[in-house]
C-alpha cells in the first residue's frame, strides 16, 4: 500500500469521526412536559338528526317490520297481537315488547350461540340479595334454549328519537317463561327499586300476570328479571 | 508503514463504532414495540424470583422481585388492615394468570339519585348506627370487627358490581401523554359520523397537589397515575392509610396510628413498591399462534372493518423518554418512553348502554359512562364487561348499545363464519 493511500484513508476516517463527534456533542433536546389540557367537548361533525316530531302511535305493522328487521324469519309474526311500548332500559328511547312464537323450522338459528339476540329466562336473572354483607357472583346459569312451540316475549331496545322503529334499533332479547296476561306498562315501583335497583333513571317495567302471579319484568342493567309481587 | 496501517485500521474501527452508536441513537428515539409477556408468575416461595421486568429502572437498592413481594404481601390487623376492606393484598384481586393480572373478584358500589337525578354517594351506618361511612360509593365486603361491617341500606337504589382490572403493562398506559388521549377523543366523532364521542376527564394527581391529568385507570378513569392508584387502592381496598391518603374510612375498631404505610430501609413505602412493580410489568402478550391462524387474521381485519377499533384503539405510542408527566412528579424513563402498545382501548369514557349510574371523579354526565375496557389480555378473562355479567364474547358484544350501536349493528350483519373469526381474534388477545 502506498503512503498516500494510507494517509487519504486516515483523512477520510478522521473526517467521518469528526462529523459524528460533532453530531453527538450537540445540545441535548429539552425534555417536554405534559401540560394540562383545556378540555372542550369533542366537536361533533354535522349529522342528520331526526326532528323531534311526536311519533305516530305504533301499529301492528310497525311491530312486524321491527321483528322482521331484527329476527328475520325466525319468529312467527303473523299471529302477534299483543305488544307494549316503553323505555325499559332508561336510555330515553322507546323499546317494544311483544309476545311471539318461535318459527319451529328455525330453532337452530334462534338458539345459535352467534345469534344477534340474547335468550334469557328473567326468573333466573341474578339480583343482588338484600341484607347480605358479602355478595358473590353466582355460578354461570344454564344455557337458555328456545323450545319448539314455546311462547316468548321479544324485546327490541330503541335507538335515538325513533326508538324501536329506528332501523338501527337491533339490540334484542327473547325472554322465556315471561309471556303472561294483562301486560301493561308501569313506572318502576319504589319497592322494586329497593329490591333490585341497579340503574338510575326513568325506567318503565312490564306489569303482567304469569302463571297466576302478578309481577314485573324489568331491566337490571345487564338482563331482564322477573319480580313477583 | 506498518504502524500507519494499524493506526488507520484503528481509526476506521473507532469511526465504525461511533457510526453504529449514532445509528442506534437515531433508532432509539423512534417508537419501538413495548415488551410483552406474562412474566410475573405467582410463587409461594421466593416470590418474584422468576419474574422479568420491562426494564423499568429500579430505585437504588430495590429490585423488581422485591416490588412484587410487596404487591403480594398479606396485610393483617397489626399493620393497619381495615377497619373496612375487601382483601388483604394487591395480588388477591390482581393475579390471573400471573401477579398483576385480573381476577373474578368484584367490588360493590352503591348510591342513589337526588330529586334532580344527580348521583349521590351513600351514607352507610355502621356500629349499630353510632357511626357512618359517607362520601364514597364503594362498600367494603369485609371488616376487622363486626361493628365496622358495612351493610348496604335499602335506600341506596343504585347498585353495581365492578370486576378487578388488569394492571400488567400499566406503566406504559401511565406514560401515554394526556394530549394523545384527548386527540383520540377529538377524532372519534369524525371516524363515526358523529355517533361516538369519548369523554376525556382530568383528575387530580395525588402526589402532585393541585395538578390534574387525563384519567386512565379504573372503570371511571378516576385515577391518572399509578402512585395515585396505589394509594387509593391501599386505603379503599385494604384499609391501609398512607402518605397520600392519610385518613382511614372509619375509626371503629381501629388500633393503629396513621399513616399505616411507612417507609422501609430504602426510603420507599408500600405504595411506592406497588407503583414501581406495575410500572415494571410487561404488556399482556397476544397468543401469536392463534392470531396467526387464517381465522385470527381474518378476525383482526373484521375488528377494524366493523369499527370496533374506534374505541378499542389498536395501537398507541407512549410519550418520549424524558417527558415529565403526573404533574411534574414522574419522568418517563427509556423503558417506557416511545413504546408502541396495543391496549385495544382509548382509555376514554363512553355510554354504551351499560353504565352503572355511579359518579366518581368525573362530572355528573359520567354516571352512565364507563371506560373502554382494554382488550389486551382478554383471553384470560371469563366474565366480561364491568360487572362480569356477560359470559360469552357474543353476549358481551351484543350488550353494547348507545354510542356503539352502529358498530355493533355492523357486527350483527356479519355471517356466522365472520363472527367466529372475529371472536377467534378476540381470543388471541
Amino acid at each position: 500500500m502506498k503512503p498516500i493511500g494510507i494517509i487519504s484513508r486516515l483523512a477520510g476516517c478522521s473526517v467521518l469521526l469528526l462529523t459524528l463527534s460533532s453530531c453527538s456533542s450537540g445540545p441535548k433536546p429539552e425534555h417536554s412536559v405534559e401540560a394540562p389540557i383545556a378540555v372542550a367537548n369533542p366537536s361533533m361533525p354535522p349529522r342528520q338528526e331526526h326532528t323531534a316530531q311526536p311519533l305516530p302511535p305504533p301499529t301492528l305493522a310497525d311491530v312486524r317490520d321491527a321483528l322482521q328487521r331484527v329476527f328475520g324469519d325466525t319468529l312467527a309474526t303473523r299471529t302477534i297481537s299483543q305488544f307494549v311500548v316503553g323505555d325499559f332500559n332508561g336510555d330515553q328511547s322507546d323499546d317494544v315488547a311483544v309476545t311471539v312464537h318461535a318459527n319451529p323450522a328455525k330453532l337452530d338459528e334462534l338458539n345459535s350461540q352467534l345469534a344477534n339476540w340474547t335468550v334469557e329466562d328473567p326468573g333466573r336473572a341474578f339480583l343482588p340479595p338484600q341484607n347480605k354483607t358479602v355478595v358473590r357472583l353466582p355460578p354461570k346459569p344454564p344455557l337458555e334454549l328456545v323450545r319448539k312451540g314455546e311462547t316468548l316475549v321479544a324485546i327490541i331496545h330503541g335507538y335515538g328519537p325513533q326508538g324501536w322503529r329506528d332501523p338501527q334499533a337491533r339490540q334484542a332479547y327473547l325472554l322465556r317463561n315471561s309471556a303472561g296476561t294483562r301486560a301493561v306498562i308501569a313506572d318502576l315501583p319504589r319497592k322494586l327499586m329497593s329490591r333490585a335497583g341497579v340503574m338510575p333513571g326513568e325506567r318503565k317495567v312490564i306489569s303482567e300476570h304469569i302463571r297466576g302471579r302478578s309481577g314485573f319484568i324489568f331491566w337490571t342493567g345487564a338482563a331482564y328479571a322477573w319480580q313477583p309481587m | 508503514m506498518k504502524n500507519l496501517r494499524v493506526l488507520g485500521t484503528y481509526l476506521c474501527a473507532v469511526a465504525l463504532i461511533a457510526l453504529t452508536g449514532a445509528v442506534s441513537t437515531v433508532f432509539s428515539s423512534s417508537p419501538t414495540e413495548a415488551p410483552t409477556g406474562f412474566s410475573t408468575p405467582t410463587l409461594n416461595q421466593n416470590q418474584g424470583s422468576q419474574s422479568v421486568s420491562n426494564g423499568f429502572p429500579e430505585p437504588q437498592g430495590d429490585t423488581f422481585a422485591n416490588d412484587q413481594v410487596h404487591f403480594e404481601e398479606q396485610d393483617g390487623v397489626d399493620n393497619g388492615l381495615g377497619p373496612v376492606y375487601n382483601a388483604q393484598s394487591c395480588v388477591s384481586c390482581h393475579q390471573n394468570p400471573v401477579t398483576g393480572g385480573i381476577s373474578q373478584v368484584t367490588e360493590l358500589r352503591v348510591g342513589h339519585t337526588d330529586n334532580y337525578g344527580n348521583f349521590v354517594n351513600p351514607t352507610i351506618p355502621i356500629n349499630d348506627g353510632a357511626n357512618v361511612i359517607a362520601n364514597r360509593s364503594l362498600v367494603n365486603d369485609r371488616a376487622i370487627c363486626p361493628q365496622a361491617q358495612e351493610r348496604t341500606p335499602g335506600t341506596e337504589t343504585i347498585r353495581t358490581f365492578r370486576t378487578s382490572l388488569n394492571t400488567l403493562g400499566d406503566g406504559f398506559v401511565e406514560a401515554i401523554d394526556s394530549n394523545t388521549l384527548y386527540q383520540i377523543a377529538q377524532n372519534q366523532p369524525y371516524q363515526s359520523n358523529g355517533y361516538i364521542a369519548g369523554e376525556f376527564i382530568q383528575v387530580p394527581v395525588l402526589e402532585a397537589p393541585g395538578q390534574i391529568r387525563g384519567g386512565r385507570f379504573g372503570w371511571k378513569n378516576q385515577m391518572s397515575s399509578l402512585l395515585s392508584f396505589s394509594s387509593d387502592a391501599y386505603l379503599n381496598e385494604q384499609g391501609i392509610t398512607n402518605r397520600l391518603n392519610p385518613t382511614d374510612t372509619t375509626t371503629v375498631c381501629k388500633t393503629t396510628s396513621d399513616p399505616e404505610d411507612s417507609t422501609d430501609n430504602l426510603g420507599m413505602a408500600d405504595i411506592d413498591h406497588f407503583a414501581t412493580f406495575m410500572r415494571g410489568t410487561k404488556a399482556p402478550p397476544v397468543d401469536t399462534a392463534l392470531l396467526n391462524t387464517s381465522d385470527g387474521q381474518a378476525g383482526q381485519q373484521l375488528f377494524s372493518a366493523v369499527g370496533c377499533n374506534i374505541c378499542h384503539v389498536t395501537s398507541i405510542t407512549t410519550a418520549p423518554a424524558g417527558t415529565v408527566i403526573n404533574g411534574g412528579a414522574f419522568t418517563v424513563p427509556a423503558a417506557l418512553g416511545s413504546k408502541v402498545i396495543h391496549p385495544y382501548s382509548d382509555f376514554l369514557l363512553h355510554n354504551v348502554g351499560t353504565g352503572d349510574g355511579i359518579v366518581q371523579n368525573g362530572p355528573p354526565d359520567t354516571a352512565n359512562k364507563m371506560r373502554t375496557a382494554p382488550l389486551w389480555g382478554m383471553r384470560t378473562r371469563d366474565r366480561l364487561m364491568h360487572d362480569g355479567e356477560s359470559l360469552t364474547r357474543n353476549d358481551a358484544i351484543l350488550r353494547h348499545g348507545g354510542e356503539a350501536t352502529p358498530v355493533i349493528n355492523n357486527y350483527r350483519s356479519l355471517s356466522n363464519t365472520q363472527k367466529n373469526q372475529l371472536i377467534t381474534f378476540l381470543n388471541s388477545l
